[in-house]
């Protein structure tokens, strides 16, 4: 990867002073933050590493 | 670097609207629009558990595979629509795939799409209230005059199944050389206008987008193209991205310079752009406001720095996060179904 990193972090905001924090809750199976791109097995039968870009929430 | 791309996305307490039981609402998923890093894969859907109740919170739950090669996997809508039909593109193929995703789980592929009415390079979308989408088109099929201009595109509004409902064009002969392609739009149905922003996906253009433009909604009737306020480090208006409404009434749109271009007056003859604020670096990415505060992605510091809005002529820094050392930030997406602190 150059420059930067393949993952998505969620991250917490406070609506009443606006400050921010990672949400460290959020992680896959490698334990850290974010959820991993990197070089992993998907269920659709690829492996590699992916690069997300738009991010939507479900309703 | 647009196609570098890592999504960074917020929990932010707002009201779930009344129009989520349109869809099938059983647990909560982040959708995550994605392609082969090595671009030799396709690009496809990343479903993740977003149910912090949830033993799999944070895990990948299911793949949906598209017939697309990676290109340059890019924007999809900002929030999830009340139909569930999630709109999507990979940008240098210049095609548009449509989802259906009120089965989170169970996601399909409606159709896909690439040039519609003369138009091509489909960028952004957003919805307008009879539930259509509006589509920012980077370039028109079309010469003549235009030929001789900067380049320029169109705004397409578009069914869920597709269909195109209407389109017109952003080119300007009042702007004769002007770089008109357009990037993404703010609707504001209660003024029936658009505004939408001028800025180029191709890399010799990255940094030669200054305008903005404002559209009747009803007829799609360009009424006004205009230059933005030009500041005193002379790059915060350069390149104008995302527009996004303002707890004020007011557009504030991020710049690839990393300015924010407040838009006020927009109902008026006159609209007038001023530049407010000015984030550090360059190559700043998708923004969200929420409440009075906005919230932008700022990749020379590797995170995020929000800014209060209530004096919208003079933003305020109130924090920010540094992600890693090498974090390129970028996208910003904000749920509306969670509340209160996260």
């Amino acid at each position: 990867m150059t420059g930067s990193e393949n993952r998505l972090y969620l991250v917490k905001l406070d609506e009443a002073t606006g400050a921010i924090q990672l949400d460290m809750a959020f992680h896959d199976a490698d334990g850290k933050p974010g959820f991993n791109f990197a070089d992993r097995e998907w269920p659709y039968g690829w492996r590699g590493t992916g690069v997300p870009h738009g991010v939507v929430f479900s309703r | 670097m647009r196609r570098l791309l890592i999504a960074l996305v917020f929990f932010l307490g707002a009201t779930a609207h009344s129009q989520e039981k349109q869809t099938k609402a059983s647990g909560h998923y982040l959708f995550a629009w994605t392609g082969d890093d090595a671009k030799k894969g396709n690009d496809f859907l990343a479903v993740i558990d977003a149910d912090p109740g949830s033993a799999s919170y944070g895990n990948l739950m299911t793949t949906l595979v598209t017939d697309q090669p990676t290109m340059r996997v890019h924007h999809t809508e900002y929030v999830m629509p009340a139909s569930g039909m999630l709109f999507a593109n990979d940008h240098d193929a210049g095609r548009t795939f449509i989802f259906d995703l009120r089965d989170p789980l169970h996601p399909k592929i409606v159709t896909s799409f690439t040039d519609m009415d003369g138009y091509m390079h489909p960028h952004s979308y957003l919805r307008l209230p009879n539930g259509h989408v509006l589509v920012s088109f980077q370039h028109a099929h079309h010469g003549g005059m235009e030929e001789s201009m900067g380049g320029s595109g169109g705004l397409v509004e578009i069914d869920d199944q597709g269909k195109v409902i209407r389109s017109a064009s952003s080119a300007d002969p009042a702007f004769p050389g002007a770089l008109l392609t357009p990037y993404s739009l703010v609707v504001l149905p209660e003024i029936d206008q658009v505004v939408s922003t001028n800025s180029s996906m191709d890399e010799v253009n990255y940094f030669s987008g200054v305008t903005y433009q404002v559209w009747r909604l009803s007829d799609l009737k360009l009424l006004k193209t205009a230059n933005l306020d030009i500041g005193d480090n002379h790059y915060g208006h350069v390149s104008p991205e995302e527009p996004r409404l303002g707890p004020d009434g007011a557009v504030y749109v991020q710049t690839l310079g990393c300015g924010i271009e407040r838009i006020s007056a927009v109902d008026k003859d006159e609209p007038t752009s001023k530049l407010v604020y000015t984030f550090p670096g360059s190559f700043c990415g998708v923004p969200t406001i929420v409440g009075h505060y906005l919230v932008q992605s700022v990749p020379v510091m590797h995170g995020l720095i929000v800014v209060d809005i209530s004096n919208g002529m003079k933003p305020v820094e109130v924090s920010r996060l540094k992600l890693s050392d090498h974090f390129f930030s970028h996208w910003t997406g904000w749920d509306a179904r969670r509340t209160g602190l996260w």
